[in-house]
């Protein structure tokens, strides 16, 4: 039973269009959604969140569409870390990850594992609202993985855009050992360093279309990447092992 | 905030009403004569706690309403005046004063104002609500500005009522716009009152872990499994309906909704939890202070009308509380 | 959505317009017209009252039937309405032509004053009015005014009502131990100190058992503990008598009379009796008598 899959849905918004095809994204392993602004990421994640509903097809979660379940069923599989967090109570830290259990039972020793996981149970006590951007990220991030069972699906959303490159280190490695330990993980990532690092598969939208989907070393290659994403990529060794893409701004793209 | 420090803080919330309402029943400023202390005899004894469990009813479903709001519509300056309620009652009594007068009847006064006041509450909530609806749940954005609008038009139609009576009618239907506690309340609002408060209490320690999800933004708060359209418009109606019963015993009153969460949000933290019941507390604390405050103030031409002590009062505490907690809401 | 909003919103202000046009109650042909168009309309001489007090002391001065425009709460038949206590139509008072113009407020209105000297009228303004000397003396200007423009006796008639008052009042009530006159019972509020009402009560020999000054508001409980031998509710219609009223003094009566409660010569003529017939009500019931 694929944990998550993409029954061609459609989504159209004015000017938009959202039809990725057929999907499936694997489990046990990280997904690496790119593409352009407007391509359909944000819009992928929250169709598959169930938080937008398609017109045609589905996006199946155990095999059952998503958008028929009720929010507490989603909740029990299914962790969301939108592109901002905002919260707008005087919440402690440790309250906002806490909030991640609303719909599950209470398990207070897992919120403080959370909170450690993410590096910030110093703040624990903190007001969420005196935390800096990057710090609140990874309280977002904590918050999804106190709601996460172990084998569900975790689907984040840019992020780690805030976060400080020395943080960002610990938040890659967070995620690739919780895709290690059978989470299915599926990660919007604009950075293309930061797509090699996180991606065991690949997935390039562009206008709503799935223009790529396959494994890392295939997909992120410069030759395919500068077609898929417009950019000059340079490709280099990474520390441990795998190749590191980075954009090369000055150079320009060959006409398509 | 841990859960010894949280149950500490209810207990002070709980203690500041109970000093209310002890200060109430037992000191007075008699004008003329001076302080007057102790429990008196019948029947101001009977004035006494008729005004006590007034405003402690009317205060915890104002405190109460307050909390759930400010949780919902994810503004800590959110009150239940924000539904435009308050107005829609004073447009109910005013339209109801008017059509007296036009009669030739006597001035609806007590008991008579009840249906009018509620019945204006409800079409203004749900005015407020309808223009906010939006993809299927109430924006909270477009909720503030809806019912200030349907605010101003019931104003309109209140103070073009007010125009149209007589002088001698004016004076009370001003009256009953500043609000008031009175002290023979009509036993039904009483009633419809205190059981609003109770189960609005309950309803928010219910939904209590859906209220704190909820400020968050919708998208995270459905993710985390709760079903935003219902919480939101199960509670909007219900704090609603409650402000509703406050007026009608009351008549509108201003910043008890306000402050109340605020002071127990100092106390108790914000988990809705713990917050809602300690709202219920410091709201009743507040009226009921405020009533009590009102008994000790001599000004040589009779007693102030309650409603410009809780504005003055309460701006003046609510100033305070911004300064302080600038930093924590997180926007 | 938004043809909702419009539908609400243009419903919102028709009605609005509704209530304005009813509210001002002015007719629709009582628009701008300028007095030279009209160089043959007879100059009126009539009185125009922006205060029902002062409609009702012309009336009782005689000019009755010289009043053409008053407030909507004037009982003054034939008279169009061209105002309120707080607001006025200029171009319809103008439009009346009038030869007096009767104002009450504490506020000067330059526009008026402006408008009605360029009409050649006169204008009374008289500021609030509490006691009944307020009373005599607002008679006493509006009867001069009426004079100058034609009303004859209007002067004899102001003096003969307030000598009347005098003669009315001059015999002393049988209860003479402290009573408080409620105008409102919820909340409790009462003619103090320097008002007409209590001003008239004290002239028959009459105590007011509230001895703040003004209109006060007060609780209940403020009111029990005056321990009043007797409670009086003015009411301009007949109403109910609360139980906690019936039992906070020992006789309670109501007095029936909208005159009462309005400072004007109407109340000097009519206010000694209603409050004689309320005392005589509460001598039956057991408090006459004196002895504070």
């Amino acid at each position: 039973m694929e944990p998550l899959r993409f029954e061609s849905p459609v989504l159209e918004r004015s000017r938009f269009r959202f039809a990725p095809g057929r999907v499936s994204v694997r489990p046990g392993a990280v997904t690496v959604l790119m593409g352009a602004n407007g391509s359909g990421k944000s819009t992928a994640l929250r169709v598959a969140a169930g938080l937008a509903k398609p017109s045609a097809g589905a996006v199946l979660v155990d095999g059952i569409d998503v958008a028929k379940r009720s929010p507490w069923q989603r909740a029990a599989r299914i962790a969301f870390v939108p592109q901002r967090t905002a919260v707008a109570a005087p919440f402690t830290a440790r309250e906002v990850v806490a909030l991640g259990r609303v719909a599950r039972p209470s398990a207070p020793e897992r919120v403080d594992a959370a909170l450690h996981a993410v590096g910030l149970a110093h703040r624990a006590h903190d007001a969420f609202g005196t935390l800096s951007g990057g710090q609140q990220q990874r309280v977002a991030l904590a918050r999804a993985l106190a709601q996460l069972e172990p084998t569900g699906i975790l689907l984040l959303d840019e992020a780690f855009a805030a976060i400080d490159p020395s943080e960002t280190v610990a938040m890659v490695r967070l995620v690739r050992s919780v895709a290690g330990q059978g989470a299915t993980v599926l990660a919007v990532a604009h950075d293309l360093a930061l797509a090699c690092a996180l991606a065991d598969d690949a997935w390039v939208l562009r206008d709503g279309s799935t223009t790529a989907f396959g494994a890392a070393e295939d997909v992120l290659e410069p030759v395919r990447v500068g077609a898929l994403l417009g950019v000059h990529a340079v490709s280099a060794a990474g520390a441990a092992g795998g190749r590191v893409l980075t954009p090369d701004y000055r150079a320009t793209m060959p006409p398509d | 905030m841990r859960t010894g420090r949280r149950a500490v803080g209810v207990g002070a919330c709980v203690a500041l009403a109970a000093g209310a309402v002890a200060l109430r029943l037992t000191v007075v400023r008699v004008p003329g004569e001076g302080w007057v202390l102790g429990w008196p005899g019948e029947p101001i004894a009977g004035f006494r706690s008729g005004a006590a469990t007034t405003a402690a009813a009317a205060g915890a479903a104002l405190g109460v309403s307050g909390a759930i709001l400010q949780g919902v519509l994810r503004n800590p300056l959110a009150s239940p005046f924000v539904l435009g309620v308050t107005s829609g009652a004073g447009a109910g009594v005013a339209v109801a004063a008017l059509l007296a007068a036009i009669a030739g009847a006597a001035a609806p006064a007590g008991p008579a104002l009840a249906w009018p006041a509620a019945i204006g509450a409800l079409a203004a909530l749900a005015a407020s609500l309808t223009l906010a609806r939006r993809h299927g749940t109430v924006d909270p954005t477009t909720l503030v500005l809806g019912g200030v609008i349907v605010g101003a038009v019931c104003a309109a139609i209140t103070t073009v009522a007010e125009a149209m009576l007589p002088p001698e009618r004016r004076g009370l239907l001003m009256g009953w716009m500043f609000g008031r506690v009175p002290e023979m309340p009509d036993p039904s609002a009483l009633r419809a009152c205190t059981i609003a408060a109770l189960a609005l209490t309950g309803l928010g320690c219910w939904w209590g872990r859906a209220l704190d999800a909820a400020s968050m933004s919708d998208d995270e708060a459905r993710s985390v499994g709760v079903n935003l359209g219902l919480v939101r418009g199960v509670l909007l109606a219900a704090c609603g309906i409650a402000t509703a019963t406050t007026v009608v015993l009351c008549g509108p009153i201003a910043f008890v909704g306000l402050l109340a969460p605020h002071l127990a949000r100092g106390l108790v933290g914000a988990t809705h939890r713990a917050l809602v019941p300690a709202s219920a507390a410091t709201g009743c604390a507040l009226l009921v202070g405020a009533d009590a405050l009102r008994q000790w103030i001599d000004v040589g031409t009779g007693r102030l009308p309650l409603g410009a002590l809780t504005a003055a009062l309460g701006g003046v505490a609510f100033l305070v509380l911004l300064r302080r907690t600038a930093g924590a809401w997180g926007h | 959505m938004p043809r909702v909003t419009n539908t609400i919103a243009r419903a919102v202000s028709v009605a609005l317009a509704a209530c304005a046009m009813a509210c001002g109650r002015v007719e629709p042909d009582s628009g701008a017209r300028d007095a030279q168009e009209r160089p043959d309309a007879p100059r009126t001489g009539g009185i125009v009252s922006l205060s029902p007090a002062l409609t009702h002391t012309a009336q009782v001065l005689g000019a009755g039937d010289r009043i053409v425009g008053c407030t909507a709460w004037c009982e003054a038949p034939g008279a169009r309405v061209v105002g309120s206590l707080e607001d006025r139509d200029l171009e319809a008072i103008v439009a009346l032509r009038p030869a007096v113009v009767l104002r009450q407020s504490s506020a000067p209105d330059p526009a008026l004053e402006a408008a009605v000297s360029a009409a050649g009228a006169r204008l009374v303004e008289v500021r609030a009015i509490d006691r009944v000397r307020d009373i005599e003396e607002a008679a006493s200007r509006v009867a001069d005014a009426l004079e100058s423009t034609g009303v004859a006796g209007a002067r004899a008639r102001a003096a003969e009502a307030v000598a009347a008052f005098h003669r009315d009042t001059a015999s002393p009530v049988a209860c003479t131990r402290p009573v408080a006159f409620l105008y409102s019972t919820d909340p409790p509020a009462a003619f103090g100190a320097g008002t007409f009402v209590d001003d008239a009560w004290r002239a028959m020999g009459g105590r007011n058992a509230v001895t703040a000054r003004g209109y006060p508001v007060m609780s209940a409980e403020d009111l029990v503990r005056l321990a009043p031998a007797a409670i009086v509710m003015v009411v301009p219609k007949a109403a109910e008598v609360p139980d906690w009223v019936r039992r906070a003094a020992p006789a309670v009566a109501v007095i029936e009379s909208a005159a009462l409660l309005e400072p004007s010569l109407r109340m000097l003529a009519r206010g000694p009796d209603a409050l004689r017939a309320a005392d005589a009500e509460l001598a039956a019931q057991g408090a006459g008598g004196g002895v504070p």
